[in-house]
C-alpha cells in the first residue's frame, strides 16, 4: 500500500474513533472540567497522533491505548458521581483567593498563583479594582469566580422594588424559511396561527430567515431581504397607551358630569384602569 | 361629539383593551404574566358593564341619542 494512503486511512479511521469515544465521554471531555479529562485529552490526542503518522505501529496497540485512556475519565466520573469523598481526591476542591474582601495569600502561594495572575483573572471577570471584590474563588478547572460586594453588583428589579416579572424562552419556529414543527409544537402555538401572524405581518414563510416567539405569543420575525421591514410586535405598549387614554377620558366624564352618582361610577372605573396599568406596566413595556 | 356618543366611543376603547388582555392571557407562557392579563381582561369586563348601564340610562334619559 502507498505510504500516502496508509497514512490517510490510519488518519480517518483514528479521527473516527476519537469521535465516538468524545461522544461517548460527553461533553464533560469538552468543558475539562476535572484533572482526569483534562490528562485523558492531552493523552488520547497523543496517542491518536502518534499511531496515524507511525506506520511500524500496530494498530492494535493504539485502539487498546485509547480504550484504556477512554475508559478511565468515565470510571473516574462514575465513583466521583457515587461517592463525596472520591469526588474531592479525584475533582480536586475549590480554593478560596479573596473572602470578605481580603486576599488570602496562604492559598494563593498554595496554588502557585502570583498577585498579578490572581489581578488578571479578575480583569477577564471585567473586575479592575480589588476593593470591588467580596470574594472569589479559584474553581477545579482553574477558572476564577468573583462575588462583587453588594454595591457593585448591576442594579436589578429587586433592587428597585419593583414587582417581579418572569419571562420564559422564546421558542425558534422558523429557521431558513423553513417551519421547525417539534419547536412549534414546544410554544404551544399552531400551524394556523402562525399562518394568521405570518398574513398580518404581510410575509410568506419563505421569506422568513428566523421567526421566534416570545414570552407573550408574538412573532418576531427576520427576513431575507434586509431591505423590507419587518413590522416589530407593537400590540402590548399600544395597549397600554390606550389604556392610559381611557383612564384620562373616564377622569373628563367624572368631572363633566353633575349626578354625583354618575360621577362615583367615572372615579371608580378611572381607578380601576389606574390599578390595571399599574399591574401591567412590567408586561406591557418592551 | 354629544355626551352619548363620546360614552360609547369610549366603551368601544374598553371593549378592545379587553380583547388584547383576553388574547395576551392566552397566549402568553408564564403564568403570572398570564394570571395578570386575566385579571386585567376580568377588571375590564366589570367596568364595561357598568359603562353599559350608563348607556342604557342616557339612552332613556334622552331617546334621540338611542343608536349613536
Amino acid at each position: 500500500m502507498a505510504q500516502w494512503l496508509e497514512v490517510a486511512i490510519r488518519s480517518i479511521s483514528f479521527l473516527t474513533i476519537l469521535f465516538i469515544i468524545t461522544k461517548i465521554i460527553g461533553k464533560r471531555q469538552i468543558a475539562q472540567l476535572s484533572f482526569f479529562e483534562y490528562i485523558a485529552g492531552i493523552t488520547i490526542g497523543s496517542i491518536v497522533a502518534e499511531a496515524s503518522l507511525a506506520r511500524e505501529r500496530s494498530i492494535m496497540d493504539a485502539l487498546i491505548a485509547i480504550g484504556v485512556w477512554g475508559i478511565i475519565p468515565m470510571l473516574a466520573d462514575y465513583i466521583a458521581m457515587k461517592s463525596k469523598t472520591a469526588r474531592s481526591v479525584i475533582e480536586g476542591h475549590s480554593t478560596v483567593f479573596i473572602k470578605d474582601g481580603k486576599v488570602l495569600e496562604e492559598n494563593l502561594k498554595k496554588e502557585k498563583y502570583t498577585i498579578d495572575e490572581l489581578l488578571s483573572l479578575l480583569r477577564k471577570k471585567d473586575i479592575f479594582s480589588l476593593s470591588d471584590v467580596e470574594y472569589a474563588v479559584l474553581e477545579q478547572d482553574g477558572n476564577l469566580n468573583a462575588l462583587l460586594k453588594k454595591d457593585k453588583r448591576p442594579l436589578t428589579r429587586s433592587d428597585l422594588q419593583m414587582p417581579s416579572v418572569n419571562e420564559k424562552e422564546p421558542y425558534t419556529v422558523i429557521m431558513d424559511g423553513h417551519l421547525l414543527v417539534d419547536s412549534l409544537a414546544k410554544s404551544g402555538k399552531t400551524k394556523e396561527w402562525l399562518d394568521q401572524e405570518l398574513e398580518a405581518a404581510g410575509v410568506t414563510i419563505e421569506n422568513v430567515f428566523i421567526g421566534q416567539i416570545n414570552s407573550y405569543g408574538e412573532l418576531y420575525i427576520d427576513l431575507f431581504d434586509d431591505q423590507l421591514q419587518a413590522p416589530a410586535p407593537q400590540e402590548r405598549p399600544l395597549l397600554l397607551a390606550n389604556l392610559k387614554k381611557l383612564a384620562a377620558d373616564m377622569e373628563i366624564f367624572a368631572l363633566a358630569t353633575d349626578c354625583e352618582k354618575t360621577k362615583k361610577m367615572y372615579e371608580r372605573n378611572a381607578a380601576d384602569i389606574q390599578r390595571i396599568i399599574q399591574q401591567a406596566t412590567p408586561y406591557l413595556s418592551n | 361629539m354629544t355626551v352619548a356618543s363620546s360614552v360609547k366611543t369610549c366603551t368601544a376603547g374598553l371593549k378592545q383593551a379587553e380583547a388584547v388582555f383576553s388574547k395576551l392571557a392566552l397566549l402568553s407562557s408564564d403564568p403570572k404574566a398570564q394570571q395578570v392579563f386575566h385579571e386585567s381582561m376580568r377588571t375590564m369586563q366589570e367596568i364595561i358593564e357598568r359603562m353599559n348601564k350608563r348607556i342604557f340610562e342616557i339612552e332613556n334619559e334622552e331617546p334621540q341619542y338611542r343608536g349613536f
